[in-house]
């Protein structure tokens, strides 16, 4: 590996100077979209979802257990989704791993939840093995179609008013990421993701997006003993020749970022 | 608090109004995001310093220096995590940031990752507040070495007395015992140890999972912009257990 140079405290402080102004610039940017966000027209949404929770029926309404915003996460784990019945879908591990404790987003008036089409009694024993507390429901109808997030992960936002609910924002592919502190701290180290699609220096240590994701619950010795690499790669392998990215949405559909 | 009460009132507008809105605000978020990628690609572009000094940090594993932090890795991330010596807890924004690391840590030695805390408090003291706060990632102390101030997070006794202090690389017309800030640091074939990059103030806002939630509800972060320090007032936030 090509190391950038190697300087005197006074140089490294400079280059990093530098850097901080290009930072502050992204910092402002971040703000001025966030403010952006806050603007967004709202949608009502009239028709009645019906899902399935840890205690019972639920409707849209019930999932905001009373606060005034919920966050809805569409996490994909059901049959024919890779890792089913043990695991929800690499990716969305991922995620779910990197939800904190959720007393900070209830102080602000906001609940998080997750969905998927899984039952709750496999909902249930999944997140006490891997450690997840966040409410989870079974999505029973057309909810997930509706929302965007039946070929694909995402991310919904809706406000109510009373019993009025509102769809204020949908989030997807790349921007689910920031939702998730691993990547916001890989990319402040020297090697970054470590992924082939980065603009890094050259002979940087790089592999396929996606391949390194690990349930946290799995053996890591090698990658054999990887259940999820191993049919991440036999996917790709059998669509080898066409567009990766489409074949993986086709093939895959909703498992990997 | 009903819609009239709110300060901005939104339009409410039919799905394809909504959608094209929302496809709008999307082609600024996917310049953002070329952007952050571009700005993570200079980072790995920054150069790095040789670390000659030896800091000795006491944790779960007895003593250790910097390189032994490592622990066979060849990058480490340490978290200036404010807690000085004789505090009675932990900064409660420190320990919301905190409230994020154990799922992050999941994934990070996956990437050739060692992450830690460190602060200045005695062992003893950073394990009770600890086992209060029911974290799992390793923290250390370097109440025997000046790593924090060195890493200008610690003020020193020169910085008190002259009521200022270096913090994300310029003076500050303030001092405060202690301030947060993320260091990283690599290791070569030969053992030789790098600093490569530290963050400070809302350099340290990205890795706020709750924050990147709370910034895609209509209502924000819902708090007063940043205070006169430059960092953003958490005047909502408590220690989880304090609720």
């Amino acid at each position: 590996m090509n190391t950038p140079p190697i300087v005197s405290s006074q140089e490294w402080e400079a280059a990093r100077q530098q850097l901080l102004v290009k930072e502050k610039e992204l910092t402002r940017a971040r703000d001025a979209l966030a403010a952006e966000r806050r603007r967004m027209p709202w949608l009502a949404v009239e028709k009645e979802y019906e899902f399935d929770g840890p205690k019972g029926k639920a409707s849209l309404l019930d999932l905001f257990e009373g606060r005034r915003q919920l966050i809805l996460y569409r996490a994909f784990f059901e049959p024919g989704v890779k890792g089913w019945p043990e695991h929800a879908c690499v990716g969305c591990s991922m995620v779910a791993d990197q939800v904190a404790h959720v007393a900070h987003l209830n102080a602000r008036d906001t609940t998080l939840a997750f969905a998927s089409r899984a039952p709750q009694k496999d909902i249930e024993r999944v997140k006490a093995r891997m450690g997840w507390e966040m409410p989870w429901y079974t999505i029973t109808d057309d909810f997930d179609k509706d929302f965007g997030v039946d070929e694909w992960h995402g991310t919904n936002a809706f406000i109510r008013d009373g019993d009025s609910v509102f769809r204020t924002y949908f989030i997807n592919n790349r921007g689910d990421e920031q939702m998730g502190n691993t990547w916001n701290y890989l990319d402040i180290t020297a090697l970054g993701r470590q992924e082939n699609w980065e603009d890094s220096p050259q002979g940087y240590p790089q592999t396929p997006t996606y391949e390194w994701w690990i349930w946290h619950d799995e053996p890591n010795t090698t990658d054999e003993d990887r259940p999820g690499l191993v049919q991440l790669r036999a996917a790709r392998a059998y669509s080898k020749g066409d567009d990766a990215t489409k074949q993986q949405k086709k093939s895959n559909k909703g498992k990997t970022k | 608090m009903n819609l009239a009460e709110m300060e901005l009132k939104p339009e409410i507008v039919s799905e394809a109004e909504w959608h094209v809105a929302r496809k709008d605000l999307l082609t600024r978020e996917k310049e953002f995001t070329r952007q952050r990628d571009a700005l993570s690609a200079a980072r790995r572009q920054l150069p790095m310093v040789k670390i000659d000094k030896e800091y000795v940090f006491y944790g779960p594993d007895g003593k250790e220096t910097l390189a032994d932090l490592f622990d066979r890795r060849s990058q480490l991330i340490v978290y200036h995590f404010m807690l000085g010596p004789g505090w009675e807890e932990g900064c409660k924004s420190c320990s919301y940031l905190a409230d994020h690391f154990d799922g992050a840590n999941w994934h990070l030695p996956h990437r050739d990752v060692t992450f830690v805390v460190v602060s200045r408090a005695p062992l003893a003291e950073i394990q009770a507040y600890q086992k209060r706060m029911g974290w799992c990632f390793k923290w250390i102390s370097s109440s025997e070495n000046d790593f924090n101030f060195d890493y200008h997070v610690s003020a020193t006794e020169e910085e008190k007395a002259k009521g200022k202090m270096y913090y994300n690389y310029e003076t500050q017309d303030w001092v405060t015992e202690e301030m947060p800030g993320l260091s990283v640091f690599y290791k070569s074939e030969n053992g030789d140890v790098y600093h490569t990059y530290s963050t400070y103030a809302r350099g340290l806002d990205l890795l706020i999972g709750a924050y990147n939630f709370l910034d895609l509800v209509p209502k924000g972060r819902d708090e007063h912009q940043v205070d006169d320090t430059g960092w953003v007032t958490m005047d909502w936030v408590r220690r989880h257990d304090e609720y």
